[in-house]
């Protein structure tokens, strides 16, 4: 936890001190959990906090962000429910910018945590899953409000031997 | 002090990969209670047993092989795919569950539920875990040394062209008995039923003893890394055969190039018994024909016609006929 809040004051005061763009995205993801055979679709609000270099020459896009995520909605098959109760991620990005649209990839570490429900058994289980994550993001300013834009994100959030959590996701993005 | 912007921007991305490394790349969770809870729901199994195992020691290097099965709300155990026979079994389980062992410095036990003795003696307990079930087994091991294989055998007679299956047990030093893997062991026949063809081992890892003619023999097992012998345990191979009959599923015909499986049948009074894989096989025209144990191929050049075809074991021959038809007709 300690090394978090580090990251964090980095984050933070780093590009603060330097030239570097905020921005703060809202989506609504579409999440896939893949249980052995089965996938199931629950929703997820996700909310991200990014930072991004603009004035270092080498390192030019290179940012952090956090993302945090809550659910919408479960989705259940058969009597078997599987929800994303809570997803937290840091990223560490790397953004190409083409002026008013860019498109970023990121690795970090994510941690969810899962809730599945079997009607048939009466019985639910919740269980924390973290490791590294990745995923891509495609962002977008539109043309009569400066700083407001639409994005679009799909990322792997975790994959393990037989359980692997993905979501692809649609919302709006504000950079200062 | 002077503030390098990169630096910092560099000091930034080792820590977060510290992070990552740290916690992140190893990951952490237990996915395999969720895919669990996943076929547990599927399956409706409500709890786990491990099978019964006549196995309760346990010899370093050694292993046993635990099964599980999964029950349903009823207690009865979850059965198997029907065959096409519509039959089903009781479905083992192991790939399901999540082995471990309280003492991985006595024995260890793999995915699949192979508990292997590592070293030295004490108890250790084998724990299959389902869901929020468990079921547990304690088996003894020990590196006490064999001082003694004993054959274990629930006939010493079978009939001529049957086959008869031995077990072996071995004695160790502290007084425990276990049961042998037969892989483990080298089996044989003496000398001069090994010679005169009465009977054999066909694989001498196997303890299965496939006869060939009526008489009397002895037989030995013997463990491959300490080589100590059984003591011989005497057969007699009764000679009930009454008569050899060959059978197939193809109407007794074929055609040039084609390969069909030929069965035999043994009659004794206490029934017929497939007696195939100690029946000798012989085509009469092997220019067209040939046996390989009892698969009979037909030569892609074959001339049509009959093929005349036996089948003998002991002093008994069967005999059938086999057309090769022309197959573009």
């Amino acid at each position: 936890m300690k090394s978090f809040w580090v990251i964090l004051m980095f984050v933070v005061w780093v590009p603060a001190s330097y030239g570097a763009d905020y921005y703060l995205d809202a989506n609504v993801d579409i999440a896939s959990v893949e249980i052995g055979d089965e996938s199931f679709n629950p929703l997820l609000a996700e909310f991200k906090f990014g930072v991004k270099a603009t004035d270092y020459k080498l390192l030019r896009g290179v940012g952090l962000e956090l993302v945090v995520a809550q659910p919408i909605s479960d989705d259940e098959v058969d009597g078997f429910s599987v929800d994303v109760s809570q997803y937290l991620g840091i990223y560490s990005t790397f953004t190409h910018d083409m002026g008013r649209a860019d498109f970023s990839l990121k690795i970090g570490y994510a941690s969810t945590e899962l809730q599945t429900q079997s009607n048939i058994l009466n019985n639910s289980f919740s269980e924390e899953l973290d490791g590294v994550s990745y995923g891509l993001t495609f962002r977008k300013k539109v043309d009569f409000i400066d700083n407001l834009g639409w994005s679009v994100d799909c990322s792997r959030i975790v994959s393990k031997d037989n359980i692997s959590i993905s979501s692809c996701g649609l919302g709006v993005s504000y950079e200062f | 002090m002077s503030f390098n912007p990169n630096k910092t921007i560099i000091l930034e991305l080792f820590l977060l990969m510290g992070l990552m490394l740290s916690i992140g790349c190893s990951g952490d969770g237990d996915a395999d209670l969720l895919s669990q809870q996943f076929q547990a729901h599927r399956s409706e199994v409500v709890s786990i047993e491990l099978a019964s195992t006549t196995e309760e020691v346990l010899r370093t290097n050694q292993s046993i092989q635990f099964e599980v099965y999964g029950l349903l709300a009823d207690g009865s155990r979850i059965q198997s795919v029907a065959d096409e026979n519509g039959v089903t079994t009781d479905l083992v389980i192991n790939d399901w569950v999540s082995w471990s062992v309280d003492n991985n410095a006595l024995a260890q036990v793999s995915d699949l539920g192979l508990l292997t003795g590592v070293e030295g003696t004490g108890t250790v307990t084998v724990i299959a875990s389902f869901v929020d079930q468990q079921a547990t087994a304690d088996i003894v091991v020990t590196d006490a040394e064999l001082v003694e294989v004993l054959i274990i055998a629930e006939l010493t007679d079978v009939e001529v062209c049957r086959n008869l299956s031995f077990s072996a047990a071995g004695v160790l030093a502290d007084g425990n008995q276990v049961t042998l893997n037969t892989a483990s062991l080298i089996w044989k026949t003496d000398a001069e039923s090994a010679e005169s063809g009465v009977a054999e081992f066909k694989d001498d890892a196997q303890g299965i003893l496939s006869t060939y003619s009526v008489g009397s023999l002895s037989i030995t097992a013997q463990d491959r890394l300490s080589e100590i012998i059984s003591t011989p345990l005497d057969l007699v191979i009764n000679g009930n055969l009454a008569a050899i009959s060959l059978s197939n599923t193809v109407e007794n015909t074929m055609s040039p190039g084609e390969s069909i499986s030929i069965s035999a049948t043994g009659s004794y009074p206490d029934g017929d018994f497939d007696i195939t894989e100690n029946t000798l096989f012989i085509s009469r025209d092997e220019d067209r024909a040939t046996f390989e144990n009892n698969i009979l191929t037909a030569e892609t050049d074959a001339e049509l016609g009959e093929v005349e075809i036996t089948g003998s074991c002991d002093l008994l021959v069967a005999e059938s006929a086999i057309e090769i038809l022309d197959s573009s007709r």
